[in-house]
C-alpha cells in the first residue's frame, strides 16, 4: 500500500498547568489514507480534540507538543526528535510556522470546529468572509472569488445563495452556519478535512442533512476526513475506519464493521453496551462504572483498569502495547490490552473493583459515577 | 374518530383528573411578546407562539417522554406546566387543581408535589452553597421535616448514589454526573409525586448518562414517581419512556406508547425524525430520509399543519388529481423555486431536471409551465408565489389543523397523530418502511 496521506506517530501533547502536567495526548498513532473517512472517537477528556489540534499545530499555551511525528504528504508538520544531549527539539525538517500557515492550513488541510458561531466573525458578512478566504488561499481576483463563493454556498445547500451572501452570521441558523464552514473548508479543495465534532451542536434532522452532505461531497471531491466525535451513531454511519481514544491514548483501531462486530478492547465494548439504542428497546443499560480519571495523574499500567470489567492484577503493572491483532490477511485491527499479550493476564487474579463486580462495599452498590473513590483509586479529593 | 377542533389527544374532557391521571394539560398556550419595553405598545409586534394549544394527560407512575428539536417549545411547555411562566391560555390540572389559575400560597403549596430538574447540572446549583444545604433548601422553603432535614438530606444523597459524607462539599467538587445526582436529591427532598426532567442527561457523556438513567429508573420504582422527561435524543427517550409525545414548532404532532411510536410512526415528522438518527451499527440497513429546509419561525407559523412546509407527504389540493409521482415532482419543484436551490440558465434543463416524465396536464401543468417561464426570466418571486398559492396553500394541510386518533398497531394505548393523511376520505398512508 502506498504511503498514507496523514501519518501520526507517537504524538504527545502536554499542558503545563499549575497543578501539574496534563498528558492530554500521550503517544498516539494513527493514519488517514487518501479519500478515506477516519473516525477519532472517545468521551470528553479523552484527548481527541487536542490530538486534532496538534496535527494542525493549533495547540495553545500552556499546551505544547512534546514528542512525535506528524507526516502529511511527505511534509513533516510535527517532528520532535531527541538531541544527542537528551533534549527534545524540533527537527530541521519540521515546517516553520510560516510554512504551516502558507502551505498547509486551509490549502492542504482544513479544519471545521464544533461551534460555527465562534468560527465565523460576527461583524463581517458571511459571503465576504468566504470570499476573502478563497481570494487569499487560491490567488484569484475578488470577483472570481465571489463567483466561487456563491457556487460553494449553493453546493452545500444554502437556499438563495446570492441573497444570503450578504447576510451576517447571526442571520443564519446553526445548521446553515455549519454548512458555511464546510463550504469554507471545501473552497480550497484541501486533501484532508479535520472535523472536530461538527454536528454535535446540531439537531438530529440537521445533523442528518450535514452527514449526507459530507458523504456526497466526499464522493465528488475525494477529500479525506478525520472525523472527531463522541457519537458512535455518527461513526457507524459515515466512517471507514475508527480510532477509539481513552485518556490520551488510542486503545483500538479497526475498520468500522470490525469495531462494532468484532470488538476487541473492553473499553470499546463497554462504551457500545452503555448506549441506549434508537432502533430497538434495551431492557436496562449497562453503564461503564466510574468516571474517566484525570490525565494529570493517569492510573498505572493500563489506564482503563480502574473501570474495566475484565481487569486483573496484571493490568495494574503492565502498560499494554498497542499492536495489530488481526488474523493473517485480514484488515488491520490494533488494540492495546494485555489480554492480547503474553504477560500473564490469564494467570493473574481479578482486580477487586466495582467494575469487575468483585467489590462488595455496601454503599458502592448504589453508587454510579462515584465508584472511583469507593474503589479507593481516586487521585484526589476532586474527581471531576 | 376525527376531532378537528385541535383540542388534541386524550384530554379527559371535563377538566378533572381521575385516579390514573396525575396531570392533565388542556389547550395550553404560551405566547411571548417580542419586547417588554414601552415601545412594544407602540409598534405592536406579533408574539412568538412558542406553545400552541397543547393537550395531553400524564398517567400516574409513568414516564412520558417529550421529544422535539431545539426551538420546538418543549422546555417552554415544561415551564408553563409548572407555572414558572404564566400560560397565555389553557389549563393544567394536577390532581384536580388547575395550576394555571392557582396563585400565591395555594400555588406554593401545590408546587411541593411538582419538581423540576434542569439540563445544566453546573448552573442549576449554587456554587457557594454546600451540597447538604442545597438538598435541604426545598424542605426549608416548604417548612417540611423540621429538625430532621440534615438526616434526610444525607439519606437522599445516599439514595441517588452519592456518599452521604459528601454533605459538606461544594458542587464544583463533583463531576457532571454527580451534580445531576445532587439535583435529583434536591428534587426528591420534598417527596414530590411528579418530576419534570428537562434534558437531564444531555450534557453528560454516554457512559455517565447510562448511570444516571439507571438511577432515575430505580428512584421511580422506589418512590412511585411520575416523570415528564424532555429530551432531544431519541435513543434516550426510547429507553426511558412508557409513552412518547413528539413536538414540532409549538404543537404536539404525535403521541403514543413507546414501542408503537418508534415502530409504527403515523406522522411524517416523527418518521423523518426517526429516520435521521444515526444508528450505532454499521450494518444497520435502511435509507435515511433527510428533511429539507429549516424549521419556520414561530412568530408566523404556517397555517393548518405547521409541518406542511417541509412535509414529504403534503396532500395535493382537492382540485387536482395527479398521480403520486407527478404530485411529488410538482411539490419538489415548488419548494426548490421557493428556496432557489438551483440555477435556471436554461428552461429546458430545469424542466428535465424536475419533470423528466413531462409536466402535468390541465391547470396544474399550466401553472408549472408559467413558473418555468418566469424562473428562466429570473422572476423567481413571481414563480414562487404562483406555485405556492396554487399547490401548497390550497392543500387541506394548509387550511385545517389536523388532529386524529388512529388505531394502534402494538398494544391498546391511544395513538394520536396530527396529520391529515388519517382523514377517513384519504387513502391510508403507505407503511413507514415504504
Amino acid at each position: 500500500m502506498s504511503e498514507p496521506l496523514l501519518k501520526v506517530e507517537n504524538l504527545k501533547t502536554q499542558f503545563f498547568t499549575e497543578e501539574g502536567t496534563v498528558r492530554a495526548v500521550d503517544g498516539v498513532n494513527f493514519e488517514v489514507n487518501e479519500g478515506e473517512l477516519v473516525g477519532l472517537v472517545g468521551e470528553s477528556g479523552a484527548g481527541k480534540s487536542v490530538a486534532a489540534q496538534s496535527i494542525m499545530r493549533l495547540v495553545e499555551e500552556p499546551g505544547r507538543i512534546v514528542d512525535g511525528t506528524v507526516t502529511f504528504d511527505g511534509k513533516k508538520l510535527v517532528d520532535i526528535v531527541e538531541t544527542p544531549d537528551g533534549r527534545m527539539e524540533e527537527s530541521d525538517e519540521m515546517l516553520s510556522n510560516r510554512e504551516m500557515r502558507e502551505q498547509v492550513r486551509g490549502r492542504e488541510i482544513a479544519i471545521v470546529f464544533q461551534d460555527p458561531m465562534e468560527s465565523l466573525n460576527p461583524v463581517f458578512k458571511v459571503g465576504a468572509q468566504l470570499r476573502e478566504f478563497i481570494e487569499l488561499n487560491r490567488g484569484v481576483s475578488e470577483s472570481e472569488a465571489k463567483t466561487i463563493a456563491v457556487d460553494m454556498l449553493r453546493e452545500v445547500g444554502i437556499p438563495e445563495p446570492e441573497a444570503r451572501y450578504d447576510d451576517y452570521p447571526h442571520e443564519f441558523s446553526g445548521g446553515m452556519r455549519q454548512r458555511v464552514l464546510i463550504a469554507m473548508a471545501l473552497a480550497c479543495e484541501p486533501r484532508l478535512i479535520i472535523a472536530d465534532e461538527p454536528t454535535t451542536a446540531l439537531d438530529v434532522t440537521v445533523e442528518g442533512q450535514i452527514l449526507d452532505l459530507v458523504s456526497d461531497l466526499q464522493d465528488r471531491y475525494d477529500t479525506a476526513f478525520l472525523w472527531v466525535t463522541h457519537d458512535m451513531g455518527v461513526v457507524a454511519e459515515i466512517c471507514d475506519r475508527v480510532n477509539v481514544m481513552y485518556l490520551g491514548e488510542v486503545v483500538e483501531e479497526a475498520e468500522v464493521d470490525d469495531l462494532f462486530h468484532d470488538t476487541k478492547h473492553p473499553y470499546t465494548e463497554a462504551l457500545l453496551r452503555s448506549m441506549p439504542r434508537p432502533d430497538r428497546s434495551v431492557g436496562s443499560l449497562d453503564p461503564i462504572k466510574g468516571v474517566m480519571p484525570e490525565a494529570i495523574n493517569p492510573p498505572s499500567g493500563c489506564r482503563f483498569h480502574t473501570r474495566c470489567p475484565e481487569a486483573r492484577e496484571a493490568c495494574k503493572e503492565f502498560h499494554p502495547e498497542y499492536h495489530d491483532v488481526s488474523d493473517a490477511g485480514g484488515a488491520p485491527h490494533s488494540v492495546s490490552c494485555i489480554k492480547y499479550e503474553s504477560v500473564g493476564y490469564e494467570h493473574s487474579d481479578p482486580l477487586e473493583t466495582e467494575a469487575t463486580g468483585a467489590f462488595a462495599g455496601g454503599l458502592a452498590d448504589m453508587r454510579g459515577d462515584d465508584s472511583q473513590e469507593a474503589a479507593g483509586v481516586s487521585g484526589g479529593e476532586v474527581d471531576e | 374518530m376525527s376531532e378537528a377542533s385541535g383540542t388534541g389527544p386524550l384530554g379527559t374532557g371535563a377538566g378533572e383528573t381521575d385516579d390514573d391521571t396525575i396531570l392533565s394539560v388542556q389547550g395550553l398556550t404560551k405566547h411571548f411578546s417580542q419586547s417588554d419595553g414601552m415601545l412594544s405598545a407602540l409598534f405592536d409586534e406579533p408574539p412568538v407562539r412558542a406553545v400552541e394549544d397543547v393537550s395531553f394527560d400524564v398517567k400516574r407512575g409513568e414516564t412520558l417522554g417529550l421529544v422535539g428539536e431545539s426551538g420546538c417549545g418543549k422546555s417552554t411547555l415544561a415551564r408553563t406546566i409548572l407555572r414558572l411562566v404564566d400560560p397565555t391560555d389553557g389549563a393544567v390540572y394536577f390532581e384536580g387543581d388547575n395550576l394555571a389559575e392557582l396563585s400565591g400560597s395555594d400555588l406554593r403549596e401545590r408546587r411541593r408535589d411538582l419538581q423540576m430538574i434542569f439540563q445544566d447540572p453546573q448552573s442549576s446549583l449554587d456554587p457557594r452553597m454546600k451540597v447538604g444545604p442545597i438538598v435541604e433548601e426545598p424542605m426549608k422553603a416548604h417548612g417540611l421535616y423540621k429538625g430532621e432535614r440534615e438526616e434526610r438530606a444525607r439519606e437522599l444523597l445516599e439514595k441517588v448514589g452519592l456518599d452521604p459524607h459528601h454533605y459538606n462539599r461544594y458542587p464544583h467538587q463533583f463531576s457532571g454526573g454527580q451534580r445531576q445526582r445532587i439535583n435529583l436529591a434536591r428534587a426528591l427532598s420534598v417527596n414530590p409525586d411528579f418530576i419534570v426532567c428537562d434534558e437531564p442527561v444531555s450534557a453528560l457523556d454516554v457512559s455517565i448518562q447510562a448511570q444516571v438513567l439507571n438511577t432515575m429508573q430505580e428512584l421511580q420504582d422506589e418512590f412511585g414517581l411520575t416523570y415528564l422527561f424532555i429530551a432531544h435524543d431519541l435513543s434516550v427517550i426510547r429507553h426511558i419512556s412508557d409513552r412518547v409525545a413528539v413536538m414540532y414548532l409549538g404543537q404536539l404532532v404525535e403521541l403514543a406508547e413507546t414501542e408503537e411510536l418508534f415502530d409504527h410512526p403515523e406522522h411524517p415528522y416523527t418518521e423523518a425524525l426517526l429516520d435521521s438518527i444515526p444508528v450505532p451499527d454499521p450494518r444497520a440497513t435502511g435509507t435515511r430520509s433527510v428533511l429539507e429546509g429549516d424549521v419556520p419561525s414561530p412568530i408566523e407559523p404556517p397555517s393548518g399543519c405547521r409541518f406542511r412546509t417541509r412535509c414529504p407527504k403534503l396532500i395535493q389540493p382537492d382540485e387536482f388529481s395527479m398521480d403520486a409521482e407527478t404530485w411529488a415532482a410538482v411539490r419538489e419543484f415548488a419548494r426548490a423555486v421557493d428556496r432557489r436551490t438551483f440555477e435556471a440558465d436554461d428552461r429546458g434543463d430545469v424542466r428535465t431536471k424536475f419533470f423528466p416524465d413531462g409536466t402535468p396536464s390541465g391547470r396544474a401543468g399550466g401553472v408549472v409551465d408559467d413558473a418555468l417561464d418566469q424562473v428562466a426570466d429570473d422572476e423567481w418571486e413571481d414563480a414562487a408565489d404562483q406555485l405556492i398559492s396554487t399547490f401548497a396553500d390550497a392543500s387541506i394541510c394548509a387550511n385545517e389543523e389536523p388532529s386524529y386518533a388512529v388505531e394502534p398497531t402494538i398494544g391498546d394505548g391511544e395513538h394520536f397523530a396530527a396529520c391529515h393523511l388519517h382523514r377517513e376520505d384519504v387513502e391510508a398512508p403507505a407503511p413507514a418502511d415504504d
